[in-house]
């Protein structure tokens, strides 16, 4: 049975329970940590828990605090006897029953406990969890709602695509996919009617037919490309067939 | 629970992004210019409309100014203005708009009502007119609106 502990934070964790531990039970536990397998004596334990602090401790505040110590292992559902005192001699902490999380570099004893240490992962906290949540909601709604405007906007807007007919006169002619080929009439009346309107070459250059029924011819006359962002155009509407 | 809730999230939003599309649409629409040229080849004379439409808003505030000339084969020629503060409003339906003018002022001109040219002024530019109006992308970008595989009017400037 192993156990996490966070030296920043002073959290002992055995994947279900969490403890926050005191400053002082924090710095006990980080120094064993870091003479883990290694028998320290009581001198030392005081001397950089406290002295090093420029604090004056008893005998029975040291006590204490071990007594602590062994205290939240249980709690952990580690074994007292993780922490041992030797006689008179000093303390024990057995190694690869607690592993750190960052700050204090001690080296995993062994792989298997450096891969149980990767299991034991402390629980996400309930606010964490929802922010996440949240977020993925957000992204996932966000994507949603541009696919369907996306296929909206295909059903919604027609796309007009044009095919060069003739170019003659320096005009040159297209007819939309839904204009038929045979249409040449329909070519000669759009420019009958645009040199009778006085429609000046350099205004009506490219001439898209986008629709022809019968006497009805619709057309989108330009001074340059229409795909070009800078083209002037306007539309062009016969109605009858009655003079050409 | 948390994957039933993200499929949940999901249709709502593609739903939302369906239906807004739309009005998205026509809120950056902003203003537009456009002008038409309407032939009216009769059996006795020929109508020309020039008109240009300004249009602000989108799609719900115009003014129409048009210049109407009728020439008879006999040669003779009258001409007319025409101008109209319309307003229209519209509602999106499945492959287009459903446009309604329910406003139309006249500023000067004949009315449409009128027997010798009222049939020659733009039809959106009388109370009352209705239709299914479609779009039509252009290559470049920029729209055209008409009726069904008919594009007619193109908004093909800012102004």
């Amino acid at each position: 049975m192993t156990a996490l502990f966070c030296p920043e934070s002073g959290m002992l964790s055995n994947g279900t329970l969490q403890i926050m531990l005191t400053d002082q039970i924090k710095r006990g536990l980080i120094f064993f940590c870091q003479n883990e397998g290694v028998l320290v004596t009581r001198q030392e334990f005081t001397r950089v828990c406290w002295e090093s602090r420029g604090l004056v401790v008893t005998d029975a505040t040291v006590r204490q605090t071990v007594y602590r110590l062994r205290r939240l292992f249980r709690e952990v559902a580690l074994q007292e006897n993780v922490l041992e005192t030797r006689g008179k001699t000093g303390y024990f902490l057995a190694p690869g029953h607690i592993c750190l999380q960052a700050a204090v570099s001690v080296q995993p004893q062994s792989t298997a406990l450096a891969e149980e240490c990767d299991r034991i992962t402390p629980p996400e906290t309930p606010r964490w969890a929802l922010w996440r949540l949240l977020a993925v909601c957000v992204l996932c709604g966000v994507i949603a709602a541009v696919a369907g405007a996306c296929l909206r906007s295909r059903d919604f807007i027609t796309p007009l695509k044009y095919r060069h007919a003739v170019t003659q006169h320096d005009r040159h002619f297209y007819l939309a996919s839904t204009v038929p080929d045979n249409a040449p009439d329909v070519l000669a009346r759009v420019e009958r009617w645009l040199t009778w309107d006085d429609v000046r070459l350099s205004d009506s250059r490219y001439v898209y037919i986008n629709g022809v029924l019968e006497s009805y011819v619709s057309a989108l006359v330009c001074d340059s490309p229409v795909a070009l962002a800078s083209s002037r155009c306007h539309t062009l509407t016969i109605l009858g067939d009655n003079h050409w | 629970m948390k994957p039933l809730l993200l499929v949940i999230v999901s249709a709502l939003m593609f739903g939302a992004g369906w239906g807004i599309f739309p009005h998205v649409l026509v809120m950056n629409a902003g203003d537009c210019k456009s002008e038409t040229t309407l032939i009216y080849d009769e059996p006795t004379r020929v109508v020309v409309s020039h008109a240009h439409w300004f249009s602000q808003y989108g799609v719900q505030e115009h003014f129409y100014l048009a210049h109407l000339k009728i020439l008879s084969d006999s040669g003779q020629a009258e001409t007319v203005l025409v101008n109209r503060n319309v307003g229209t409003r519209y509602a999106a339906t499945d492959s287009g708009f459903d446009v309604v003018t329910n406003r139309a002022f006249r500023v000067a001109g004949p009315e449409t009502s009128d027997p010798y040219w009222g049939r020659y002024i733009d039809p959106l530019a009388e109370k009352g007119f209705h239709a299914q109006i479609y779009l039509f992308r252009v290559p470049g970008g920029r729209l055209m609106t008409g009726y069904r595989n008919f594009p007619i009017a193109g908004c093909m400037a800012s102004h």
